[in-house]
């Protein structure tokens, strides 16, 4: 049985929570990708699309619960098979790129 | 945050609602914290407003998403989603499916684009010309008077209008009467020869019509002696005044006599008033007889007051009236009645419309039964995809959704597109129509029509819906997996969309046989010999100013000094004068006693076409005595001349011979009443168009007896015959300027107008027969094609089994042509009921000519034939190696 396929901006979130120390939640994480893709992320896609990550597995998320004048957040987390995914892709990239960085820079 | 902000931006009720709706319970809260949040930091980095603006989108895109796509940890509904994102699922899914088969997509929406578009289109003409009331106020109660005697009808008299108005019966609320002239009408030094309507003062107060400016008639102006007026159109106005400039009060002269103008009328006047732009008032007056019976006169009956009744009243009004005019009006049984209004309007086009329009139903029958044979054979090429849907617990209720909202979208998408039609064909039929549709500016798609296309709309729908719900509910019970299953729960479906196919055959095939027999109509009625050469000829009309012409001494005076220079003008051959123009000549008949002729007691006159026209009349229409000789150019004997055809000697002298015979005009019985005696005969032309088969005999009367101000001047040129005109025109200019000529028309064109009506209709009904084929073809092919894909595997067998590539060629097509042949059988019996009506538009071909029959059916089989060999020559072409493979 295949794996489902991780769409690009998914593979980016994953990333961002990976660079947030593995577990984050909206607001850090669209700062996160702003400032390293310096493109304006949508807050709403993100709230989307953590939410099917979770919903393929690839994601785990907890509440914080709400303190009496504080707010509610909810943080994900990468799973196993989450961080097996990135490893792959990752593994996949690197063997595709081999040998032709430097034709990418001379063109 | 600055101190006068009370916080950032909250989501509006839509993001509510749908956050509300498509998140699980706390989720809400969860994420518009986080989007305050950020809301916060985007603040701090680059100020409140840019922060506000960015929520207030990010607002808009959750809203989107929630709407459009994924909730956000919904909550587990039993029932599914929210009713509208499943329709807008369900829809999406029905685009994107219909956009994937383009041609299945193409031809179910243009078929149905057709029936929808066609019939809303007739339904919208029949409805504004037949069915809706006329725009006057109690338009239903209103009636035409007419003679009536037996089955004849004719106009009234002006002694019979003064009877009405000196003793209206109790039965009318109110009255009117008019006639049209041609009248010089001359606003400044220019004059102009128009067509006028002279009416009663009661006539525009029935109608409901009011001046823009100014006043209606008075009372007085109606009556004997009364000053004169004149109303006038806006267009008029504005055409031959200055603009801005007040025209009430200014004069008119109207055939030379000063008429002030009372008022101004709007330009958009009734179906009764089209074209019309001056309007003198009609004064009624006691006649010195009888006839002639120039005036239409009309009234509007009470409310609930009987017909019969009213036409009681109406013919005690003929009987007291009868012994005043005994003399000149030998017909008792001649009595006023009346015909509603709007059928004397509408008239014989309504035969037409309807048939149009049961042929134009029967195209939309083909048009629904050619989209859900479409729909059915989709079905069964989907039905293995619905029953893997069904298996992976689709409930049947969400597979008849699917199919519902399929039909929705076809529906709309062909809905939109035959309105266009619609609304396009509307556009022809106002720019082809005028003069051939009564009632042509009233035409329009108006809140019934749109109902009417509502209607039907939402009946195609029920019937795609129910036939492709049908259909999938007759395959989702059969198996998926079984390779069997392929063909067997097909069969029926199959079947019936043979049946659709066979269907269309059956109703293109009447409407083919009525095209053919019209055009052959047209044809026959085209080559009819008009009793002279057409060619060269051309006609024009000259009126001499009464005020200056007044006697015929002074008409003739003018013709013998002018015709010779008409004659002298190179390139003309010969030029004669008449005052009627065949083949189109118009208002016909005269009525006239014969000397020693049979006497008819009690019953009507003899009435012939009479056409008054000079000698040389005769040469330019190359017109030979049979018999006898034609009348003088300059008559010597106080004897009145006339030359008949063999027609007028067939029907009123078939006995005796009918030179030296006598005869007088109708109306005309008191003694010293002149005779005009016959001197010749000559070859029959036809007068009342190419196409009139009556027999009626022509009388040709002497004008240098009896001659009228305005009349035609016949020209026969060599070569062009328009070539010619403005050298009359300068000729007539030379001799009077005051002289307007008008109404250039060569013989020729004449010929083409009589036809018009004729020539309409065929081309409508032959429009709507190629549609109708064009669908049935589409139909048979569709069927054909999918039969050989289905059967891909049998055809594979037959030819591997050694029947080779002409064997399935021949299956094919002895399939197909079944389905053609049967469908064109009942088509041939269902012919009759359509072209039996026709009969009456019908010239010189027999409704049920075999040849007709038999050339329709062969070419309808033949063109099947074709249509069935395309998807034969594939079967032909099949592989038995790949398709047995494939199982």
């Amino acid at each position: 049985m295949g794996r489902d396929r991780v769409g690009e901006f998914e593979h980016r979130l994953m990333l961002a929570v990976l660079r947030l120390g593995g577990e984050a939640y909206s607001v850090p994480l669209v700062l996160e990708l702003e400032e390293r893709t310096g493109r304006e992320v949508s807050q709403s896609s993100v709230f989307i699309v953590l939410q099917r990550l979770e919903k393929k597995g690839l994601l785990a998320s907890r509440m914080e619960p709400r303190a009496d004048s504080g707010r509610a957040r909810r943080y994900f987390s990468l799973t196993p098979e989450g961080m097996e995914s990135l490893r792959d892709s990752r593994r996949d990239l690197v063997a595709l790129w081999e040998g032709i960085t430097a034709q990418l820079d001379e063109s | 945050m600055s101190g006068h902000r009370v916080g950032p931006p909250r989501p509006g009720p839509l993001t509510r609602f749908l956050l509300e709706r498509r998140t699980a319970p706390g989720q809400r809260e969860r994420i518009l914290d986080e989007l305050r949040e950020m809301h916060e930091h985007r603040s701090a980095a680059s100020g409140a407003r840019t922060a506000d603006r960015w929520l207030r989108r990010e607002y808009r895109r959750l809203a989107f998403r929630l709407a459009f796509g994924e909730g956000l940890d919904e909550p587990y509904d039993p029932r599914g989603p929210a009713a509208p994102v499943e329709l807008y699922a369900d829809l999406r899914a029905s685009v994107r499916g219909l956009a994937r088969a383009p041609l299945f997509t193409a031809a179910i929406c243009g078929t149905l684009a057709l029936g929808l578009g066609g019939t809303t289109l007739v339904f919208a003409i029949v409805h504004s010309v037949l069915i809706a009331p006329l725009p006057y106020p109690g338009g239903e109660r209103m009636v035409l008077l007419r003679t009536v005697e037996g089955e004849d009808m004719w106009n009234t008299s002006m002694a019979d209008v003064h009877a009405l108005q000196e003793t209206p019966p109790a039965a009318f609320e109110t009255m009117a009467a008019y006639t049209y002239r041609t009248s010089r009408v001359a606003a400044g030094p220019d004059v102009e020869l128009l067509r006028t309507k002279w009416v009663t003062p009661t006539y525009f107060p029935m109608l409901g019509v009011g001046p823009e400016r100014g006043r209606h008639f008075s009372e007085d102006e109606g009556r004997p002696g009364g000053p004169r007026a004149v109303l006038v159109t806006r267009g008029f106005r504005d055409r031959s005044f200055p603009a801005g400039a007040e025209v009430v009060g200014r004069t008119l002269l109207v055939d030379g006599e000063p008429t002030p103008i009372v008022g101004v009328l709007p330009d958009r006047l009734g179906p009764l008033d089209r074209g019309i732009e001056v309007f003198p008032v009609l004064v009624v007056d006691v006649p010195p007889r009888k006839g002639p019976f120039f005036f239409q006169s009309f009234a509007r009956l009470r409310p609930d007051t009987e017909p019969s009744v009213a036409r009681a009243q109406l013919a005690a009004v003929s009987e007291r009236i009868f012994p005043l005019w005994q003399d000149s009006f030998t017909q008792p049984e001649a009595v006023l009645g009346f015909i509603d209004l709007k059928d004397a309007l509408v008239g014989n086009v309504s035969r037409t419309l309807w048939m149009v329009l049961s042929a134009v139903g029967l195209l939309l029958l083909i048009g629904a039964a050619n989209a859900a044979s479409l729909l059915v054979a989709r079905a069964i090429t989907r039905s293995r995809e619905l029953a893997i849907r069904a298996s992976l617990g689709a409930s049947g209720r969400r597979v008849l959704r699917l199919l519902l909202t399929e039909a929705i979208v076809i529906v709309a998408a062909a809905g939109a597109a035959g309105m266009a039609l619609a609304l396009a064909g509307l556009e022809v039929v106002r720019r082809f129509g005028v003069g051939r549709l009564p009632r042509i500016e009233e035409i329009g798609i108006g809140p019934e029509s749109l109902a009417f296309f509502g209607g039907i709309c939402l009946a195609a729908w029920t019937i795609l819906g129910v036939v492709s719900a049908g259909a999938a509910a007759r395959n989702r019970t059969a198996g998926v997996a079984t390779t069997a299953a392929r063909s067997t729960p097909t069969r029926g479906l199959l079947l019936l969309r043979r049946i659709l196919v066979a269907g269309q055959f059956a109703v293109a095939v009447p409407l083919l046989t009525g095209a053919v027999l019209l055009v052959r109509s047209l044809d026959h009625a085209r080559s009819e010999s008009y009793g002279f050469d057409p060619t060269g000829l051309v006609t024009l009309l000259v009126t001499l100013p009464r005020e200056q012409y007044r006697s015929g001494a002074d008409v003739r005076g003018f013709w013998a000094r002018a015709l010779p220079d008409v004659e002298a003008l190179p390139g003309v051959v010969a030029a004669g004068l008449a005052d009627a123009r065949p083949p189109l000549a118009g208002s016909c008949c005269n009525n006239f006693v014969v000397e020693d002729g049979e006497p008819r007691s009690g019953g009507a006159m003899l009435t012939a076409p009479w056409i008054t026209a000079d000698a040389a009349f005769f040469d330019v229409y190359g017109l030979q005595p049979i018999e006898g000789r034609l009348y003088e150019a300059a008559p010597t004997d106080t004897m009145r001349h006339a030359v008949v055809d063999e027609h007028w000697v067939q029907r009123f002298s078939p006995e005796a011979p009918p030179v030296g015979r006598r005869f007088r005009s109708g109306g005309c019985t008191i003694e010293g009443c002149p005779w005009v005696e016959i001197v010749g005969v000559v070859g029959n032309v036809k007068t009342s168009g190419l196409d009139d088969t009556r027999r009626l005999g022509t009388i040709y009367y002497d004008f240098a007896r009896d001659s009228y101000n305005s009349l035609t001047l016949h020209v026969r040129a060599r070569g062009d015959a328009l070539s010619v005109v403005d050298g009359v025109r300068g000729v007539i200019r030379t001799h009077d300027p005051a002289v307007p000529v008008g109404d250039v028309r060569t013989v020729e064109a004449l010929a083409e107008e009589s036809m018009q009506g004729r020539s309409y209709t065929a081309m409508l009904v032959a429009l709507l027969a190629g549609v109708a084929l064009a669908l049935s073809i589409v139909g048979v092919y569709g069927v054909m094609a999918y039969f050989v894909r289905q059967n891909a595997r049998e055809i594979g067998i037959r030819i591997a089994l050694g029947g080779g590539p002409g064997s399935a060629l021949l299956l094919v097509l002895l399939r197909g042509m079944s389905v053609a042949a049967l469908g064109t059988l009942l088509g041939l019996l269902a012919t009759p009921w359509l072209t039996r009506p026709m009969g009456g538009l019908l010239y010189g071909v027999a409704p049920n000519d075999p040849l007709v029959l038999g050339s329709v059916a062969a070419g309808t089989l033949v063109v099947a034939l074709a249509a069935t060999a395309l998807p034969g020559r594939q079967a032909a072409r099949t592989d038995p190696a790949v398709t047995l493979r494939e199982e």
